[in-house]
């Protein structure tokens, strides 16, 4: 599956502190095609992982902050580390200025963004 | 109630509308942070004990206000908001230090004010769970 972003740097935050610091990272859209049966849409961020604190790591609301820019953020619904790497499951992208989430169809469309 | 600090926000009114974002609390990491931002010099005496800490006056409060500022509403002279969101302490206290002094002294005040009133608010807290400060007897019974 193509990834739907992809960048260079991201953090998950945890509140205004950071919980990880991510190097290349890039998340991947899970979508029904069209005639295919509903099914809810999965949103996987695969990334490297440069620099964690164990213990906002652990804690909930977490969130991945895209870097640069910081406009690009996604609620984190669970966190997995294995290997120096990060796989976490997201919900749908924040709006760019409210923190509301965008309407699962307002996830652009798959393309190197970024 | 847990002894870890979350990482929540307060916003804090200024004057002609102007506003902060500041932490609720700091960590104990942060509090240190901002307290070796003042001390310049500290000796270790004969006695292996440390000595009176030299302090940097130009540093008072400048520590405290940098670890607890996230956001402000502050612009510049072309009425850009002067960006310290996410930036890193050197920005932020570069900026702070850039301020009028009367700008400066009204941010630090009513930092020391929030700082002040969310201690009396964590005491209240602990006094009513009767958690207070005061280390308490684990056991009476030696066995």
């Amino acid at each position: 599956m193509r990834p739907a972003f992809t960048g260079a740097e991201a953090e998950l935050r945890w509140g205004y502190r950071c919980a990880a610091r991510l190097g290349a990272w890039s998340i991947t859209i899970d979508r029904p095609e069209p005639g295919e049966a509903p099914r809810p849409i999965v949103r996987w961020l695969t990334a490297q992982l440069v620099e964690a604190d164990p213990l906002a790591l652990g804690q909930r609301p977490l969130e991945l902050v895209a870097l640069p820019g910081r406009t690009l953020r996604w609620p984190v619904l669970s966190v997995m580390r294995a290997d120096g790497r990060l796989r976490a499951e997201l919900g749908a992208r924040f709006s760019f200025h409210q923190g509301d989430p965008c309407p699962d169809s307002s996830d652009p469309k798959p393309s190197g963004s970024t | 109630m847990s002894r870890f600090v979350r990482p929540e926000t307060e916003r804090l009114d200024l004057t002609d509308g102007d506003y902060l974002v500041v932490k609720r609390r700091l960590t104990a990491g942060e509090q240190r942070r901002a307290f070796n931002r003042v001390i310049k010099i500290m000796r270790v005496g004969p006695d292996g004990r440390p000595t009176v800490p030299e302090i940097d006056p130009a540093a008072i409060g400048l520590g405290r206000m940098v670890e607890y500022l996230l956001d402000w509403s502050l612009v510049d002279d072309n009425n850009r908001v002067v960006p310290i969101r996410d930036q890193p302490a050197a920005v932020v206290e570069a900026a702070l230090l850039a301020l009028d002094p009367v700008s400066f002294a009204e941010i630090d005040e009513a930092i020391v004010a929030h700082e002040k009133s969310q201690a009396e608010l964590l005491d209240a807290e602990k006094k009513s769970r009767g958690t207070g400060s005061k280390l308490s007897v684990i056991s009476s019974s030696a066995g």
